[in-house]
Order: structure tokens, then C-alpha cells, then sequence
């Protein structure tokens, strides 16, 4: 009853928060209001955005996984090694998405099959990537890349306006919430986050699930490594370091509830594109790096507080009647 | 009902503890109604009952983790009611479960000091007041425990040892023993028991919950029965006999309201469990189950009737033995591959395990069958709906909306759409753990109707309860389990209430004779 209500009202105040955001961008800078560069700052979200989508299939399970962000640097050197082959692109893509797999498949047997804590093992295996990003990838970093490579990443189509890596984004979000929203597997894994015993009971395969959303959710990091190398046009060991506190950031903004059970895809994209509209408004604003972290943990912070303040709201109302 | 409270004996003392006209609602569910007795200093008070009879209901409701919606506690006199069980304890009331609970990385002393730790001069810690202040009270329970062992390597008996020693720190006037001695050998039964005559002896007062009836008569100095969430009677113990307890505890006059089950037509084997074991719970259990028939398992608890339920249905694997459904032998492994042999199991937690609480009716009913309502994986949601609504109107269950979360249910509709749940899934044989706890007397005449209802159509059952009536009414035949063995098969024509609690109290008695 309550789930029915609650998410769409919050996934209507995103709405409003992004207009909002975006209304108070656009008063720090004139170009701000133009088509290129709203298109433009959706590149600020499109990476993070694809680790968001498997974040958020991890957490739905009551999951979790912190080393998303190492998995892109593995994804780069990866592709970098691929590049120096002159393996031709579209093969490399697909092997570096087989390698992402292989990242998730580790976590996920760690978590699912020899039930370890999953904020451990991911602390471990976000070490233990980004260490052999480091020793595989060289020290400088590879930038030879074709532009085969660096396509997805970096063109743009329609006039030169609508980056590549937005429909890949808008592709990898429509897949993800039609599986998570209209099939089997979707529904086995919010019943997982909800009650792991009564879903087990009900015969669902809470390993099989748990281990395909960690496969999942390397999956999408290793595209977003794909995106990484064309916007950046560099791999080394160090990419995307730091980077998965926006991506927490995004799936719990987006009313996907930590402890799992519950949340939207839809949610996730909007939060997305507040987080994309406030941090390049900062950026417009000439706001720092560090106060742009300050920012973003406050709304992590405040993501998590939102069900428990709602929960106190409810509670303040029902008193009466129960008196 | 058929209450004499009147018929206490005089004693010399004014009562320690009175209850007067206690009752406690959860929801529309009573768990007390009106309960009023004393309790003496210096002597044991056995207070028994069924399970369900609000025993435990009662101790929360004392020791202040409940409060009463009616009724008074009186102590000593004056009316108390305890906000919380420290308050309980400061006053010198404290109860003891059969399982303490203790924190097991910290020693014996700091867990006896637990809560009030001796301060040194610059506020840390005392150590040796700490350790010289449970040794004192160990020793004045006559154990020699080392106060400085961590409490995890220690056995139940030292932890309830450890329990009574808190309790002692205070004056302590009443001491409750939640079955004590379900997890102790005899020999720490009888240490126990030695300790509790000295507590006596020293003027404390006693309340001994127990399912052992020998354990009753050996300490009790007044006994008090409860059933039905009712109190029935509080007598001297001598007052009493086994056979007058007994039928006391069980003998009620619901059993009209339970429907005679029909002569049905039972047909072939459809389960067939062979030499089950699981190590150190249950072992050797063979039984069968044939369409159209219900079975009843009785047994007190604990005897091992969930678990025995739990590994047929693949929840915990069995270490010994096989298990046959419709005529091939599986080894169960996953509730998911007993689900597709055609086996239901309806747990008896129903609230944590059966259902998804904060899911709709819809999506709980569904969960089990999606793979059914769906094509390529996705989801048909109109089919998905029809089947729900189908299920929950062929349940009768009584809802806002078929979208509401199963947690804005009542408990009898909580069950009813379990049921819905678990039968969707068409199963050959069904279990059902414990499928009337906790719910109204309506609904439970509801739930035995459709159990009737299933076996008529063909599907064979087995029903776990505690309820003794009921077993009884809705069993075609009774099988009995008492600490992890089959002790009794009893025909439904044999079947009383009286020969049943026999069985699964016998096998307890020759053990620990």
C-alpha cells in the first residue's frame, strides 16, 4: 500500500529538484539554458550512471558493492592492452565486458556462495582490482588509442548536439528496468532484499540471483570503462578512483532503500540527473573539488535519512489517533 | 469457565506478588484474559499450560517487557509496573529463560556486573570488586565458576547460573524459571533444583514454568494452571494429581466448535520418509502420508517437529535417510526443488518466513508461481493479478485491496493468503507447521474447514501443532514425536487427548530417570 504511494511521490520531487537545480544553474551562467550544453553535462553522469544501474540491481538484493569503480580501471588497462594488440574495437569491447563479468562473478561467488559480508569482501576486491589495474596497466598511462576506441566515449551525433554515450546510457537504464521491474529475476531480487528466508521458502535461488546482480553490475562498469577511455582518452591504474560515492550517492538519492527490498530504476536516472545538473552547476559556480565531495556525501547522508525521517513523519501523524 | 481462585489454602504470610484481573491484547488476538493469583515468598509456584496458554505472555507482563492493557501487579503490597526488566530486576524481581542471554565475548564477572560496574576513584572500572562481587554471589549458589572465563565456552547450566547470580545482586524476592531445564542434562537439572530449594529456604519466592509434569510435582508448593489464556485454577500441589493436571491443561470446551472430519477416501502413498536423520536433532524418522489424508504431528516443543518438516522440504538437508514424493526418491536440498516435486511446507513463522510482509498480497501469492505467470521470464501482470485475486477470493480473504501489503492484514487473513500462496503452487502433499498459532478462533475454524476441504480434494497432509484439540480433530491418525524420535503412532478411533501428551512426555521421563 504504502510502496504503491511513497515511490512515485519521491520520484516526483526528483523531478522537481532537478528543474529546481537546473533553475538555479542557469542563473550562474548565461550559456547555461542552451541545448549543447545541457546535452553536454549529461557526460558529467553518463559513467557513474552505468555503475549506478548494477549498483543499484546489487542493492535491491540487500547487497552491496564498493568496488565498481575499480572494475573501470581494470576495464581501461584492460582495453588498453587490447589497443596495443591492435585488437580491433568492437571485439575489444566485448572482451572487456567479459572481463567485467569476471570481476562481478568474483564478488558475487565471495558474497552468495560463501555468504561472506558483502561491504568486506567488496573493500577487498575494490583493493585487489585497482592493484592489478596498477601492476597490469603501465605507469604513465596509454593513450593510443584509435578512434574506434574512443567513439563511444567521445562523438557526438545529431549536429554534433546528443553524446554517443548517452544512448548507451539510456539503452543500458531501459534494460535494467525492464528486468528489474517486469521479469522474474527483478522480482526474485526485491523479494531477496525484503526477506532473504520468506524468498527462500518461496523456492527462489538466492545464489544464483545474488551472483547474476554482482555479474550485472560488472557488466556495466566494464561499458562504463568503454565511455571512460573516449571522454578521457587515457587508461591507467588510477581511473575512476574516488568515484563510487557519487555512484552510492545516486542509488540511494534515488529511493533505492540500502538494506534492499525496494526502489525504482526510474528513481536512480532521475537522481542521476540531479546529481549530473548540481555538480556541473558547481562546477559553473566555480565551487571547489573538496566542497563538491562535502556536497555529495551530505546528499548520500540525507538519501539514507529520507525513509527513516519519513518513517518519524508518519508516526508524528498516527500518534493521535492511537491516543 | 470453571475458575477457582477461591480454593487457595491459607498460608502464613502475605502474598508476595498478586495478580489481579491481568489481560493483554495484541491486536485483536487475547493472549491473557483476567488472571488473577498470589504468590507466596518461600515457596515454588509451578505454573503450567499448554503452549499458546499465555505462560510467557504472563512472565513479560511481570517482569515489566510488557505492560497489561488490564489488571494490576501487586508487590509487596503495592501496586508496580515495571517500565523495562531492570527495573523489574532493581526491585528484585528477575526472570531466567531457558536460553540466557548473555554476552558472550565478556567474562563471567562482567556480565554478572552488567549494567551497574564498580567505579575506581578516576571512574574506570573496578575490576576486583567486580570479580570479588561475583564471586561472592556465585558462591552463594554453591558454584565455583571462574570469574574471569569468557562466558562463550560455557555450558547453559553456567549460563542460568550466571542469570540467578545478576538476579542476586539485588534483593531478590521473586525469581522466574522459564523452562529451565529443556537444554539441561539431569544432573544440572538436579544442581539447579538444589540452588532454587536454598533461594526457597532463604524466603525467595519461586515461579517454575515447566513442561516436565515430574519436574512440577517434585519443587512445587502450589501450582497454578493456565489455558485458553485463561487462568483456570491455583491449588496447592498436593491438591493435585497427574491425571487431574493434565486434564486440567488440556480438557476444553472449544472442541465443540471443531468440525468432525468426515469418512474420507484415502488413496495412495504420496510421501514416503524413510530413516530421516539430521545430526544431533532428529534421527530414524519413517513415516507416510496418503492422498487424501491428514496426519497430525504432535510432540511438545522443541521435540523436533519443525525441524523434522523443515528438512523434508529441503531447508536444512538431511544427514541421514531419503525422503520419497509420488513414487521417486529425492534428496531434498532446496525448498525450490521440493516446491517442483510437489511438496508445500506453510512455516510456522509465518510472519518471517512464509510471507514477504512488506510486499503486496498479490506479489506474495505469486512469488513461488511467477515462472508459471510468465513467458520468456517476463512477467504476464494481468495473469498475475487474475491468478491473486482468484486465490485470495477462493481463501476468503478479508482485504482493502488486493494491492495492500500483507502487513495490514490480520493474522488469520495473514494466513489465509499463506495458504493461497502455498497452494498456488499445486502441490501433491502439503505441510503444515503450526497453521493456527496466533490467529482468532473464527479463522481457526476457517483453517480446519479448508484443511477438511484439501484432504477431500485429494492432497495429502500433514499437520504440525501444539494445539491438542485440534490435532485431534482434524487428524485422521497421530503421529507423536518426543526429542527427536518417533515414540507413537495412534490412530485417529485410539486418539485422545490425554494418550498423546502421555507419548510425548514419556520418552522425556524414561531418559531422564
Amino acid at each position: 500500500m504504502s510502496r504503491k504511494i511513497a515511490l512515485p511521490v519521491w520520484e516526483l520531487t526528483l523531478v522537481l529538484m532537478v528543474i529546481a537545480a537546473g533553475a538555479w544553474s542557469s542563473t550562474l551562467s548565461e550559456y547555461y539554458l542552451s541545448v549543447d550544453q545541457i546535452f553536454g553535462s549529461t557526460r558529467f553522469f553518463i559513467i557513474p550512471g552505468l555503475m549506478a544501474l548494477g549498483l543499484a540491481m546489487v542493492v535491491s538484493t540487500g547487497e552491496i558493492d564498493i568496488s565498481l569503480a575499480s572494475t573501470i580501471a581494470v576495464g581501461t588497462v584492460t582495453l588498453s592492452k587490447l589497443a596495443a594488440f591492435g585488437v580491433p574495437a568492437p571485439i575489444a569491447i566485448v572482451v572487456v565486458v567479459v572481463v567485467g563479468c569476471l570481476c562481478g562473478l568474483i564478488n558475487g561467488l565471495l558474497v552468495a556462495r560463501w555468504k561472506l559480508p558483502s561491504l568486506a569482501v567488496t573493500l577487498g576486491t575494490m583493493g585487489a582490482f585497482r592493484g592489478f589495474a596498477f601492476i597490469v596497466g603501465s605507469e604513465v598511462g596509454y593513450t593510443d588509442f584509435s578512434d574506434a576506441y574512443l567513439y563511444t566515449g567521445s562523438e557526438y551525433v545529431f549536429a554534433g548536439i546528443v553524446p554517443v554515450s548517452l544512448f548507451v546510457f539510456l539503452a543500458a537504464a531501459l534494460v535494467v528496468a525492464f528486468v528489474m521491474h517486469r521479469t522474474i529475476f527483478g522480482r526474485q531480487c526485491f523479494s531477496i532484499g525484503l526477506n532473504a528466508d520468506a524468498a527462500w521458502y518461496a523456492g527462489v535461488d538466492i545464489v544464483r540471483t545474488k551472483i547474476l546482480t554482482y555479474v550485472a553490475a560488472g557488466a556495466l562498469s566494464a561499458l562504463a570503462s568503454v565511455v571512460w577511455i573516449g571522454q578521457y582518452g587515457s587508461a591507467r591504474g588510477d581511473n575512476a578512483d574516488g568515484s563510487i560515492l557519487f555512484v552510492v550517492t545516486a542509488v540511494v538519492l534515488g529511493g533505492v532503500d540500502i538494506n534492499g527490498g525496494r526502489g525504482t530504476i526510474g528513481g536512480v536516472v532521475l537522481a542521476l540527473c540531479l546529481l549530473g545538473t548540481i555538480r556541473n552547476g558547481m562546477g559553473l559556480a566555480n565551487i571547489g573539488g573538496p566542497s563538491q565531495t562535502v556536497v555529495l556525501g551530505a546528499l548520500l547522508v540525507a538519501g539514507v535519512l529520507r525513509p527513516v525521517l519519513a518513517a518519524a513523519v508518519l508516526k508524528l501523524a498516527r500518534r493521535p489517533r492511537a491516543a | 469457565m470453571d475458575t477457582e481462585v477461591g480454593a487457595v489454602a491459607p498460608k502464613d504470610d502475605a502474598p508476595l506478588l498478586s495478580l489481579r484481573g491481568i489481560a493483554k491484547f495484541f491486536g485483536p488476538v487475547n493472549a491473557l484474559e483476567d488472571v488473577s493469583f498470589d504468590i507466596y515468598p518461600g515457596r515454588v509456584h509451578g505454573l503450567v499450560g499448554e503452549n499458546g496458554a499465555g505462560k510467557s505472555t504472563l512472565v513479560k507482563i511481570i517482569t515489566g517487557l510488557e505492560q497489561p492493557n488490564a489488571g494490576t501487579v501487586i508487590l509487596d503490597g503495592a501496586a508496580v509496573q515495571f517500565g523495562n526488566p531492570i527495573e523489574a530486576r532493581e526491585n528484585g524481581v528477575a526472570a531466567v529463560y531457558q536460553d540466557p542471554k548473555l554476552f558472550p565475548h565478556l567474562t563471567v564477572a562482567e556480565n554478572i556486573a552488567m549494567g551497574a560496574y564498580p567505579r575506581t576513584a578516576i571512574g574506570s572500572v573496578n575490576r576486583r570488586a567486580m570479580e570479588d562481587n561475583a564471586r561472592r554471589l556465585l558462591a552463594r549458589l554453591g558454584s565455583e565458576l571462574d570469574v574471569r572465563a569468557l562466558v562463550a565456552g560455557l555450558s547453559v547450566a553456567e549460563h542460568q547460573f550466571i542469570e540467578i547470580a545478576r538476579a542476586l545482586a539485588y534483593d531478590l524476592k521473586l525469581l522466574i524459571l522459564d523452562e529451565p531445564t529443556s537444554a539441561l542434562t539431569p544432573s544440572e537439572a538436579e544442581r539447579l533444583f538444589a540452588v532454587v530449594r536454598q533461594l526457597r529456604d532463604h524466603g525467595t519466592a519461586v515461579v517454575l514454568i515447566t513442561h516436565r509434569l515430574e519436574e512440577i510435582e517434585l519443587m512445587s508448593d502450589d501450582i497454578t494452571v493456565l489455558r485458553d489464556r485463561r487462568h483456570i485454577a491455583t491449588l496447592p500441589a498436593r491438591a493435585f494429581t497427574r491425571d487431574k493436571l493434565v486434564q486440567m491443561m488440556v480438557g476444553r470446551p472449544l472442541e465443540s466448535l471443531f468440525t468432525a472430519p468426515t469418512h474420507r477416501q484415502i488413496g495412495r502413498e504420496v510421501l514416503s520418509v524413510s530413516n530421516l536423520g539430521l545430526a544431533g536433532v532428529f534421527s530414524d524418522i519413517s513415516f507416510t502420508l496418503r492422498a487424501g489424508e491428514v496426519v497430525g504431528m504432535g510432540g511438545l516443543v522443541g521435540a523436533g517437529r519443525s525441524e523434522i518438516a523443515k528438512t523434508v522440504f529441503g531447508i536444512t538437508p538431511p544427514t541421514a535417510g531419503e525422503v520419497c514424493l509420488d513414487g521417486s526418491v529425492i534428496a531434498p536440498k532446496s525448498p525450490r526443488q521440493m516446491l517442483a516435486a510437489g511438496l508445500a511446507y506453510l512455516p510456522e513463522d509465518r510472519d518471517r518466513d512464509g510471507l514477504v510482509m512488506a510486499e503486496t498480497i498479490t506479489h506474495n501469492i505469486t512469488l513461488p508461481i511467477l515462472k508459471r505467470l510468465s513467458r520468456l521470464s517476463v512477467i504476464d501482470r494481468g495473469r498475475e493479478r487474475t491468478t491473486a485475486a482468484t486465490a485470495a477470493e477462493t481463501y476468503r480473504v478479508r482485504m482493502a485491496s488486493i494491492e495492500a501489503a500483507v502487513a495490514s492484514l490480520s493474522g488469520g487473513n495473514r494466513q489465509k493468503v499463506a495458504f493461497a500462496k502455498w497452494l498456488g503452487t499445486n502441490p501433491k502433499a502439503l505441510i503444515l507447521d503450526e497453521p493456527t498459532h496466533g490467529i482468532d478462533i473464527g479463522s481457526k475454524a476457517q483453517v480446519h474447514e479448508m484443511i477438511a476441504q484439501l484432504a477431500d480434494q485429494g492432497l495429502a497432509v500433514l499437520v504440525i501443532s501444539s494445539d491438542l484439540p485440534e490435532l485431534l480433530a482434524v487428524s485422521d491418525r497421530i503421529l507423536v514425536i518426543a526429542e527427536g524420535a518417533l515414540v507413537a503412532e495412534i490412530p485417529r478411533a485410539e486418539a485422545s487427548q490425554e494418550k498423546v501428551m502421555a507419548a510425548a512426555a514419556q520418552k522425556v521421563e524414561r531418559k531422564r530417570a
